[in-house]
């Protein structure tokens, strides 16, 4: 799979001093929906916005479709589609005349601005004032904005933030769909991993301006049962730590339960079995699945 | 490029579309004449002799006497941040500098709405001039504007004067109103400098002053003295093409756009 969003040792900093970007790689797969995840002020918006060109690149390389950010600005723009934040919206025009002035500057043909409504479903509204939609209304319009020119790349800043949950499970049904049917990549942020989970093909976890993990949602899913613990429950916790000691690294101990990392069904067995030939009673043995979210606040804790 | 930058230029004319610049432009065109046309309705017992002899060339320079020394300068100071106020207050530069356009593209286009918008504004001035002239002239026909032709070329030329003289202004006040994102602050200084002009207004070298240049350049007093009017009218030319290129310059070099 070819890259068609790549970052080379990105840094970015405020006159202060302040880092908010470290060394960033991210590389977005093409035909990928990609979920560049992090909490707020991480350092997401500040990376799509360099992306856009919208901040002055200060260290490190921008590359989209094989080229260079700033020697083929305008060329790369005509392929991307972007919302950053809040909807862009001419608050005292409707939403087709909200279409028409973007239709003008990239020159396509009038039979998109009807196309992309019905695509965002907005057919309805499309002669109401913008400033008269919902939010999810006015986020559709933006999204339809983004893909008037029919782009390779669609730029997605947090784009179900305040939205309602059905608005929550369009917009992300829309993007699903804007992959599959007409092979887009999207490159979509959010801070929430359960919203990523549930449409990206690959994730990118960035803290502190650093990217702590970049890989498949496959690879995320695997570092998660990697991360998985065996909790066991005994009358004497020494003595059971004594006998698996030398087969099993302890992570901690937590009352009277010690806990250690799950590696396969076998040996989960041989643990109690252990436990069992040195006369330890055990109360309970389980198998804690660390959940994604779980996942997220230790990457991110680290 | 030059058909690309005609579309963004009409798109950047669909933006103003229903807002306030445009409203503005209009009710700011009619506002003198409006009020003459009150004066010559009630009180045509003065007025009927004022405008006996030379109606036309009295009530035209009537209005813009009024119109150039104040109002036409407010007009371009309020008009141009409710332009770029546009963007502003929808939150929309991102997207804009998102478009595939050139930074010069943004810039001009822009600039060019602008400037219709004025050149919008003096043809409706005229208009309303000659419309409530003869308004008044229905409603008192002692009136004798019905019994002389209207001197276009003359207004056409006062009209190419007045709208030259405001070019300066436009790309201080232009520049300050991209810099800053608080309407406030590009009216404020505009409002204050204007304000200031006034009160210095008879400096010697008043023709370094660009919110002067529509006074000197309509005033009988300053007309009396043709050199320094040629002055004003090369500094007019200075400060419009220096400020205008310094707000592009500042523009390409700004960090953080949108």
């Amino acid at each position: 799979m070819h890259t068609i969003i790549e970052t080379q040792h990105l840094h970015f900093a405020f006159q202060t001093g302040q880092k908010i970007l470290d060394d960033l790689n991210l590389q977005v797969p093409t035909g990928s929906i990609y979920g560049f995840l992090g909490p707020n002020g991480a350092g997401k918006t500040t990376t799509l916005r360099l992306l856009l060109g919208l901040l002055k690149k200060q260290d490190g390389d921008l590359t989209l479709f094989g080229q260079h950010f700033q020697r083929h600005r305008l060329h790369i723009l005509r392929r991307i589609g972007s919302l950053i934040e809040q909807p862009s919206l001419y608050l005292h025009l409707t939403g087709k005349e909200n279409l028409e002035i973007f239709r003008l500057t990239y020159q396509c043909d009038k039979n998109r601005i009807n196309e992309v409504l019905k695509l965002v479903g907005l057919q309805q509204a499309a002669n109401k004032k913008a400033k008269n939609y919902s939010l999810g209304m006015k986020q559709r319009l933006a999204i339809a904005i983004a893909l008037l020119h029919d782009p390779d790349v669609l730029i997605l800043d947090e784009p179900t933030n305040g939205l309602d949950p059905n608005g929550i499970i369009e917009t992300r049904e829309l993007i699903k769909q804007l992959n599959r049917e007409f092979g887009k990549t999207i490159l979509v942020s959010s801070h929430l991993l359960s919203e990523v989970e549930k449409m990206a093909t690959h994730v990118g976890i960035i803290h502190k301006g650093k990217l702590l993990f970049q890989g498949s949602l496959q690879q995320l899913q695997q570092l998660q049962s990697q991360q998985s613990v065996v909790e066991i429950e005994v009358n004497d916790i020494t003595k059971a730590q004594l006998a698996i000691k030398d087969h099993f690294p302890l992570k901690h101990v937590h009352g009277s339960r010690l806990v250690v990392d799950y590696e396969s069904r076998e040996r989960s067995a041989l643990l109690n079995k252990l436990l069992v030939q040195q006369d330890v009673e055990v109360y309970q043995l389980a198998v804690a699945q660390n959940d994604l979210e779980n996942l997220f606040i230790q990457i991110t804790a680290q | 490029m030059v058909a690309s930058f005609l579309l963004n230029t009409k798109a950047e004319f669909l933006k103003s579309k229903r807002t306030m610049a445009f409203w503005l432009t209009v009710v700011g065109a009619a506002f003198v004449p409006g009020i003459n046309f009150i004066s010559l309705v009630a009180r045509p017992d003065r007025f009927v002799r004022v405008y006996k002899d030379n109606p036309w060339q009295q009530i035209i320079n009537e209005n813009w006497q009024v119109a150039t020394v104040f109002i036409l300068p407010m007009y371009v100071i309020l008009v141009i941040s409710l332009v770029v106020q546009i963007e502003y207050r929808n939150n929309t530069w991102k997207q804009v500098y998102t478009l595939p356009r050139t930074l010069a593209d943004i810039f001009f286009s822009r600039f060019v709405v602008i400037h219709s918008l004025i050149l919008f504004c003096l043809i409706l001035f005229n208009a309303s001039i000659v419309i409530a002239s003869c308004a008044a002239n229905l409603v008192h026909k002692q009136y004798t504007f019905f019994d002389h032709a209207v001197p276009w070329k003359r207004m056409f030329l006062i009209s190419v004067k007045i709208y030259f003289s405001v070019l300066a202004i436009t790309s201080i006040q232009y520049w300050l109103s991209l810099r800053f994102r608080n309407f406030i602050v590009p009216v404020g200084i505009g409002l204050a400098l204007l304000i200031t002009g006034l009160t210095i207004h008879s400096w010697e070298h008043l023709y370094y002053y660009p919110y002067m240049y529509p006074a000197i350049s309509f005033l009988p007093n300053f007309e009396k003295i043709p050199s320094f009017v040629q002055k004003a009218q090369l500094f007019n030319a200075i400060w419009f093409v220096m400020v205008l290129l310094i707000g592009f310059f500042d523009l390409v070099q700004r960090k953080e756009k949108g």
